[in-house]
């Protein structure tokens, strides 16, 4: 059976992180994930614009997920922030608060409607639960034992049903990892913020307190890499990074987990750009595995 | 509701919600912060936040400061003018306000409080600290990872003699 998504990139991947969408792109199509993507979508929009105006931040949420139902298909994001941002707009619209009435009568009057039929998924679902862990093993081709790396899920990788298990995707992503044979190594930090939220409120704060202290502690390990499947950790720990050069050199590859999982399928780096728009020494991971 | 001191005899039942913190999920992202200021001051201050989340590299703890209130608060206790009383809504749960009308910005209630909770707000000049946000809080909604709860307190203290003994 052919899988088949509504395809929904988040702003950072379309727009900064085109080597990791090349990634992303590459391992759908092995696995014969048709994507459908459209044009009606807006931004997600972040979670965190709920604190300011929840109407707004759920009307515009809603309206994105209604389009997708409108096609019948469930919707893909490899961006955390998109899909927790999803996730709890489906679950506040559908638990019937006040809020979904207003919505549902702004949503209306544009010729919207939401059932709650479709579900977000993260790509760590897609790929774990629907294209599943055994297709992928059986498709590795440039096993990537000489790999020894780090792992952030980034917040919003946790978000669950009420209840629920947030360790569920974490554990999704260190399978994910393990089965291209990288050796995943633990510091006890791989929950910490990335710093990018923190950021909006006092950037000098973040930059030490959180994207310091998680460089400092992966540089302390001694991996090849430190690898993410949140665009938003990706780009916060490459620039910070870079920002923090003046005073401490960490020279910690960044990568997404996207591109990890490409390279064990075969991708050859050069085709999308893995060592052109990184922030961060990613040639220092191929000359490990033998392709630099 | 009465004076401050006859509020103080208002019991707090088991059934009465209180937040709690999971350290084990907490990834110290700061929402919940973020969250507060924004909710009653209308701003992403982390000075101006009654949550405070407490992380430390060292020994890798989440931790969170936040205000329990108390079944017996030493706050209300020690407050010379009565601004500080309990409120209970009608779930049950019961709340330690402070009055800012009331309140002289004397600090007692900080240097009484186990955990220095209430602080001074810089332009009011009065003592401020978590009102639950009427029982509805949104630190809770807004954590990620659902580490924040509001739960009845029975519950909590469960969870929280489970995790600290």
């Amino acid at each position: 059976m052919m899988l088949k998504y509504i395809f929904y990139p988040g702003c950072y991947v379309s727009t900064m992180l085109p080597h990791v969408e090349a990634a992303i792109r590459f391992i759908l199509k092995k696995f014969n994930v048709e994507t459908i993507e459209l044009e009606d979508l807006s931004c997600c929009p972040p979670k965190i614009n709920s604190i300011a105006d929840e109407l707004f931040w759920l009307t515009v949420a809603v309206r994105n997920l209604a389009i997708a139902e409108s096609k019948g298909l469930d919707i893909l994001t490899p961006c955390n922030g998109c899909f927790e941002s999803f996730f709890e707009a489906k679950m506040m619209y559908m638990e019937g608060k006040d809020l979904r009435e207003k919505v549902s009568n702004i949503l209306s009057k544009l010729g919207y409607k939401f059932e709650g039929k479709i579900k977000p998924k993260h790509l760590i679902e897609v790929l774990y639960e629907d294209v599943g862990l055994e297709k992928i093993k059986e498709n590795i081709v440039k096993p990537l034992g000489a790999l020894r790396v780090a792992v952030h899920y980034g917040c919003h990788l946790f978000i669950v049903e009420h209840g629920g298990d947030v360790w569920k995707k974490p554990r999704m992503t260190d399978e994910l990892i393990k089965v291209t044979r990288a050796e995943l190594v633990r510091d006890g930090l791989e929950r910490l913020c990335c710093g990018f939220v923190p950021s909006t409120v006092d950037d000098a704060f973040s930059l030490t307190y959180r994207t310091e202290v998680r460089l400092k502690s992966v540089k302390e390990l001694g991996v090849d890499a430190l690898v993410t499947p949140c665009p938003q950790c990706l780009m916060r720990l490459e620039f910070g990074q870079v920002r923090l050069r003046a005073k401490a050199r960490y020279d910690v590859p960044i990568i997404h987990l996207a591109e990890l999982l490409a390279l064990a399928l075969g991708l050859d780096p050069k085709k999308f750009g893995f060592t052109v728009y990184h922030k961060s020494p990613t040639k220092l991971i191929l000359q490990k595995i033998g392709l630099g | 509701m009465g004076t401050a001191v006859e509020s103080a005899s208002i019991e707090v039942s088991a059934e009465s919600r209180v937040l709690v913190h999971d350290n084990s999920k907490c990834t110290a992202c700061t929402t919940c912060m973020i969250a507060c200021s924004m909710k009653h001051f209308g701003v992403a201050d982390y000075e101006k936040s009654f949550i405070k989340i407490i992380f430390n590299p060292v020994v890798k703890a989440f931790e969170a400061a936040y205000c329990h209130h108390c079944d017996e608060p030493y706050c209300l206790n020690i407050c010379p003018v009565d601004a500080i009383y309990k409120d209970k809504l009608s779930d049950g749960t019961v709340i330690v306000r402070i009055s800012t009308l009331k309140c002289i910005g004397c600090g007692s209630c900080r240097l009484a409080c186990p955990m220095s909770i209430p602080h001074e707000d810089p332009v009011m000049r009065v003592a401020v600290k978590c009102d639950l946000c009427d029982g509805d809080p949104e630190c809770v909604k807004a954590c990620p990872t659902q580490a924040l709860r509001f739960v009845p307190r029975s519950e909590a203290l469960n969870f929280l003699k489970k995790v600290y003994g």
